[in-house]
């Protein structure tokens, strides 16, 4: 580990005039859980690193006009914990009560989830299941967007738009009628816990009051760079009374996108596109059992 | 679909080597509090090897397991204890505390003869107390014998070891007894296989070892079930990954090498059984690599059995059971 100075800041405003000051060379650190390995193995050297744990206004997880607003610095575990998370964001709670350990869980946070962007972030991909907003401020303001533009941008480390300066501060989405509205998560990986996730599926299915979908949202954790997109198989739900059998049709086009996606990884693709459908079949049981609609025997 | 099946492994393997010398050693001294210092090679990994030795001494002087002080391993004092390897330590250093123990016993048994007025054949020894085996009601304490051993300038020390007796194998074609004894045991487990993911989930294992008589049940009991746990996960989890170019191993840390967590385990039913008239001490046999032997054949049976898959090797992962699957439903449809 490289030396570096340390600040521990209480407040957010505090926390952006230093990263505003020290952006050559800082790195903040939540739960330190993924930061503490790459300074251990001289992957980031920062001459300052922030510390953001004494910030109090950042850790939360609150229900404010219809609209979930969770701080950066929510941990896994108090998110796994939440009674509203649990009952409205089911996919929310099946991420983060599964993510490494009890230890990890109770230091790990939501935002460097996020902020890290790993292939196999599981509140990341929950999170992107949803679509759900994130907000990011500096010195320089505010903005809020949504979690797939900021997978997108290009910003000071390249793997999201999040720029040297700049500090993920909340993750927020409407809260889900659940009445009309289910999500889902699965983890599929090589043990019970403690575990990184070979797939880490994630759905959301909104449908109307005769039960026909309206919304669909299926992404694929840990299969692409970023959750992979299975917008084919969402378009072929859309408009369609839902049912198993209507489900199981877009299985087939979620295993040709995996096949060409991964075509240069020939020994990993077999597994993955067979174990992706395993993992879907899972989700929409799961999703048909809440909304009332089926009962799947496995 | 999830799919169960259920799977039997039996097994027996040899304890104490006889093709080559495989002695331990001991020291023991009973001090005038009646505490006892006993001293052995014996590493303990954890297994409790200085547990079974306090046993041991314990019941050979006729004390109780609390006066008895174990010192371990510390090749600066202790004697030779040879490996802690081939379930052997039970065998040997047991043994070998059993016989430092009878050495000491020699002035214990003459005092108290002397003081009871009783021939050292029939005096018993049992839990701090000495007595006559013709008249229970001659009968003195521990610490009075200790007493009158130190008005008699005498001291309670004893050295010994063992080694089985060493027939060697023939140096043509190896044939010969190449243990003193055997332990026996078969494990039956269930396991639920998703057809889908490939997940093997680890529901029950019964696991019945014969281990001559058992030396503190709860120790043989957690030997079961860690070797349960290492088993099964040699066949759903555990692969070293060698590089076919460089040769060089490729998971050499605890996130890539998969052992199994708590969660993983299936719940252990250990059965032990006893059985008497081996060499051991008291009649005891190995249990440590026992533990774990059957619950490999019995995992691979039982994801078999689950699947209708014929796998005879390990580790069987996810992607191999989802293949054999889609073959098998090839083939049937
Ligand atoms: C043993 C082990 C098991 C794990 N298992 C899992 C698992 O199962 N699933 C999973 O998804 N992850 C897992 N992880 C990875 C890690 O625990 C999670 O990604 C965790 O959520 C990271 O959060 P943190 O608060 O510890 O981040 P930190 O390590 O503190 O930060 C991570 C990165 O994000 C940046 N950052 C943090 N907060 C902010 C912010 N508010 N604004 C801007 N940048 C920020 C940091 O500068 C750093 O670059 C595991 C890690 C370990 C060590």
């Amino acid at each position: 580990m490289k030396p570096f100075d340390f600040y521990a800041p209480t407040t957010v405003d505090e926390a952006l005039e230093l990263m505003h000051k020290y952006q050559d060379s800082v790195s903040v650190i939540a739960g330190g859980t993924d930061l503490v390995l790459e300074l251990n193995e001289y992957k980031a050297t920062p001459a300052v690193v922030i510390d953001l744990k004494k910030i109090k206004e950042l850790n939360y997880i609150r229900v404010e006009d219809g609209v979930f607003r969770i701080g950066a610095m929510a941990t896994h575990a108090s998110l796994a914990a939440d009674q509203a998370v649990k009952e409205k964001v089911r996919i929310l709670h099946d991420a983060t009560r599964q993510v490494g350990s009890p230890q990890i869980r109770n230091l790990g946070t939501i935002g460097g989830n996020i902020a890290q962007s790993s292939v196999a972030g599981d509140g990341l991909a929950a999170c992107v299941t949803l679509n759900a907003d994130v907000t990011l401020r500096s010195v320089r303001g505010t903005r809020t967007m949504s979690i797939n533009d900021f997978l997108a941008g290009e910003g000071a480390q390249k793997r999201n738009i999040l720029a040297a300066d700049e500090l993920l501060t909340e993750i927020s989405f409407p809260v889900p009628d659940t009445k009309h509205t289910a999500t889902a998560f699965y983890k599929l990986a090589k043990r019970k816990s403690l575990a990184i996730s070979v797939i880490g599926g994630g759905m959301v299915v909104t449908v109307d009051d005769n039960g026909v979908c309206t919304h669909a949202s299926m992404r694929g954790g840990a299969l692409g760079r970023y959750p992979m997109h299975f917008a084919d198989c969402e378009a072929l739900l859309v408009g369609k009374k839902l049912s198993y059998a209507a489900m199981l049709e877009t299985l087939p086009i979620m295993h040709d996108q995996i096949l060409e996606a991964n075509r240069s990884r020939p020994w990993s693709v077999f597994y993955k596109k067979e174990g992706a459908q395993g993992v879907f079949k899972k989700l929409f049981a799961d999703i048909l059992g809440q909304l009332g609609i089926e009962e799947v025997q496995e | 679909m999830k799919r169960r099946g259920t799977g039997v492994g039996c097994m027996f393997y040899g304890v104490g080597n006889t093709g080559l010398p495989n002695p331990a050693a001991a020291f023991v001294q009973v001090l005038p509090d009646t505490s006892v210092h006993v001293t052995v090679g014996a590493a303990d990994i954890g297994q409790g090897s200085s547990t079974m030795a306090a046993s041991v001494a314990a019941e050979t002087l006729g004390l109780n397991y609390e006066d008895i002080h174990v010192v371990w391993a510390d090749t600066m004092y202790a004697p030779e204890g040879g490996a802690t390897s081939a379930s052997r330590q039970t065998f040997i250093t047991g043994n070998a505390v059993k016989n430092a123990c009878q050495t000491a016993m020699g002035e214990l048994k003459r005092t108290a003869s002397e003081e009871l007025n009783v021939p050292e054949e029939d005096l018993v020894f049992r839990k701090r107390e000495i007595y006559s085996n013709k008249d229970a009601s001659v009968r003195m304490t521990y610490p009075e014998l200790m007493a009158a051993m130190g008005k008699k300038g005498r001291l309670a020390v004893g050295a010994g070891y063992y080694n089985p007796k060493t027939t060697y194998l023939s140096p043509v074609d190896m044939s010969g007894v190449p243990y003193e004894l055997y332990s026996y045991a078969t494990c039956i487990l269930e396991v639920e296989v998703d057809t889908d993911t490939g997940e093997v989930s680890l529901l029950k294992a019964v696991s019945a070892h014969d281990v001559g008589t058992p030396i503190g049940i709860k120790l043989v009991e957690g030997q079961i079930e860690g070797g349960t746990a290492m088993g099964t996960g040699f066949v759903i989890s555990e692969k070293i990954d060698v590089d076919p170019k460089t040769l060089a191993i490729k998971n050499p840390t605890l996130s890539k090498y998969i052992i199994e967590t708590s969660m993983d385990v299936p719940v252990v039913y250990p059965i032990v059984v006893s059985s008497e008239g081996e060499a051991g001490p008291f009649g005891a046999k190995g249990v440590g690599e026992p533990a774990l032997i059957p619950s490999i054949p019995a995992t691979i049976a039982a994801i078999n059995d689950a699947i209708g898959s014929s796998f005879t090797s390990t580790p069987i992962f996810p992607a191999d059971i989802v293949k054999a699957w889609k073959e098998q439903q090839k083939t049937q449809g």
